[in-house]
């Protein structure tokens, strides 16, 4: 770690200010991703800008319908919150699904949204990484590479994007609000988190010096029949391999409204709401329609060695997530 | 023999002082003028430094010294010299920064002195090494195949390992029923130690 230069935020416009004006600075939220990665050498901001004193720490209902979540509430209070646990009980499942509850009481919502990568090249900066010092090169690829992904992958990067809560904020369809320099953006999920590219270096669509003010959540939070079936090495304390999650709205067995997102398989979460208008929506609630669904979703997936088990696990993954939260509601 | 402690719970005396995080470990403690120190790890396998340069760590506000295999202290040469209670009495004692070879990944090859831990890791970072990279092999099975027999084993001051006897291929050969039995039985109470039990 090197030194660096650490100031408070005090308000939305003069940490925009500061930021404009120190182009290496972060923000610094719960500081669990961040600080890990300084200690690594991998991050080298020249200064920290720490959000906690801005006043982003509400969960709260919105005129239409839906539910704002601030960027610095804590992963802890949004899956415990009564709001979220009784709407959207698949934000909740995803989130303590992951990390460990310490991690979880410090991890705040906009930092879970800009963690990075797991990759272990992107952490030993002793090897190249094109996603940490970018033309150097792609190790992963012909390397260590279980955890990475299968889909949306580029020559550069077979990274993967690490978040359990984010795959649910995909599935649930929300955005992302950010304000800047520039004013401030309503960006939909989908288009938060990128593919790598020829440019794996960049993770997201967020500026420098754009702050992530809340995630907005919008009314249907597929109460009634949701999942989310995280599979790894450890029951607990471990990141995904391939993790789903799937909401649905149900009537008379007919499928009404449906969400489904993977985690684990690519460089963002995985959701083709297209295919589910085409797949899902009108169709029954049955073993069939999960298969031609998930044979849709993942064409195109490709292994890379350590990683081919993903090939096979990704679509039996997709089909108990979507029978598990069509039985759900039944049961309920 | 009082026995009320078997099968209650108890709570460890320092168990609030642990996950508070009040407790103090070893490296919490500090003397006056401590001194603190980081390793660098070498990031090849197989190979020698061609060079190092500590120019820019010394420059480190608080730097004291960087050791490497040039200027650290003297070392005994001898391997009997590292022997105590615990040491095997065969293989090599670790010589840290013996010299230029790089002979596993992640072998120590710095130690950036500092007079507090953040600037002898800053240091630690500022160290630039080049080396000259030989092959590696991890391959334990093929690695066994290149292996070569050391000649003149009388190291001095330790026992040779005793003369081969038998001949284990020819016997591997036979069928099993027809090895020999051991005729000297361990003791029972030691026999699970044993790694020389058949089967
Ligand atoms: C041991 C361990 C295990 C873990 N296991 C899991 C797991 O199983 N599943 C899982 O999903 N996660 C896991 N995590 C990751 C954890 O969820 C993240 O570290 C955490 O969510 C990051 O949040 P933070 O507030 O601490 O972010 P920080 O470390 O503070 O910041 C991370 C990044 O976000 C940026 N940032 C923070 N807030 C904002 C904002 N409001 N606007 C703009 N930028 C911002 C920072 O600049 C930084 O780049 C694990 C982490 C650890 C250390
Ligand atoms: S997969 Fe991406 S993060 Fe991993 S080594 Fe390749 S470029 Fe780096």
């Amino acid at each position: 770690m090197n030194n660096f230069e650490y100031v408070h935020a005090d308000g939305l416009e003069s940490a925009a200010t500061f930021m404009a004006g120190h182009a290496e600075a972060k923000f610094i939220g719960g500081g669990t991703n961040l600080v890990d990665l300084m200690k690594y050498n991998v991050e080298k901001p020249t200064a920290l800008v720490d959000l906690n004193r801005l006043s982003l720490r509400e969960v709260e209902e919105m005129p239409d319908g839906g539910v704002r979540i601030g960027a610095l509430v804590t992963n802890s209070d949004v899956a415990y919150h009564s709001l979220i646990s009784a709407r959207y009980p698949l934000l909740s499942r995803a989130i303590l699904a992951g990390a460990s509850a310490q991690l979880r009481n410090k991890a705040t919502t906009g930092g879970n949204l800009l963690q990075r990568t797991r990759c272990v090249y992107f952490y030993d900066t002793a090897v190249p990484c094109n996603k940490r010092e970018p033309g150097t090169g792609c190790p992963a690829k012909e390397g260590v590479n279980r955890s990475l992904a299968i889909l949306g992958t580029s020559v550069a990067c077979i990274a993967t994007h690490p978040s359990d809560m984010c795959v649910a904020l995909a599935a649930l369809g929300a955005t992302v609000q950010v304000t800047g320099s520039k004013g401030d953006r309503s960006i939909p999920f989908a288009e938060f988190h990128r593919l790598p590219g020829d440019q794996p270096e960049i993770d997201t669509t967020l500026q420098h010096g754009e702050v992530v003010t809340s995630v907005d959540l919008p009314a249907i939070g597929f109460a009634g029949h949701s999942a989310y079936v995280k599979v790894r090495d450890r029951q607990s304390y471990a990141f995904a391999l391939i993790s789903v999650a799937a909401g649905l709205e149900l009537t008379d067995g007919l499928i009404t409204q449906a969400g489904v997102a993977l985690g684990g398989v690519a460089h963002k979460p995985w959701r083709n709401a297209q295919l589910e208008q085409e797949l899902l929506i009108g169709k029954p609630a049955n073993r069939d329609t999960w298969h031609i669904f998930q044979q849709a979703l993942l064409a195109g997936a490709h292994g890379f060695g350590e990683n081919d088990f993903k090939l096979k696990l990704a679509p039996v993954t997709v089909v108990r997530a979507l029978e598990q939260a069509a039985h759900e509601g039944a049961q309920a | 023999m009082n026995t009320h402690l078997i099968g209650t719970d108890v709570n460890r005396i320092d168990g609030p002082a642990k996950v508070s995080g009040a407790a103090k470990y070893a490296a919490e403690f500090f003397a006056p003028e401590m001194l603190y120190a980081v390793v660098v790890s070498g990031t090849i396998a197989h190979g020698e430094i061609s060079s190092m340069d500590t120019k820019k760590a010394m420059e480190v506000a608080g730097a004291v010294e960087v050791f490497t295999h040039k200027n650290r202290p003297h070392m005994a040469w001898r391997d009997k010299s590292y022997l105590d209670e615990d040491a095997p009495t065969d293989g090599k004692p670790l010589r840290p920064l013996y010299d230029e070879k790089i002979l596993y990944s992640g072998q120590p090859i710095a130690l950036c002195v500092a007079e507090t831990f953040e600037a002898a890791r800053a240091m630690s970072r500022l160290i630039e090494v080049s080396y000259k990279s030989l092959t590696h092999q991890t391959d334990l099975a093929i690695a066994v195949q290149e292996a070569k027999k050391i000649e003149g084993t009388n190291r001095t001051g330790i026992e040779p390992p005793p003369k081969p006897r038998g001949n284990s291929a020819r016997r591997l050969q036979t069928p099993r029923s027809s090895w020999p039995r051991s005729t000297t039985r361990l003791p029972r109470s030691t026999t699970r130690w044993s790694c020389s039990q058949p089967p």
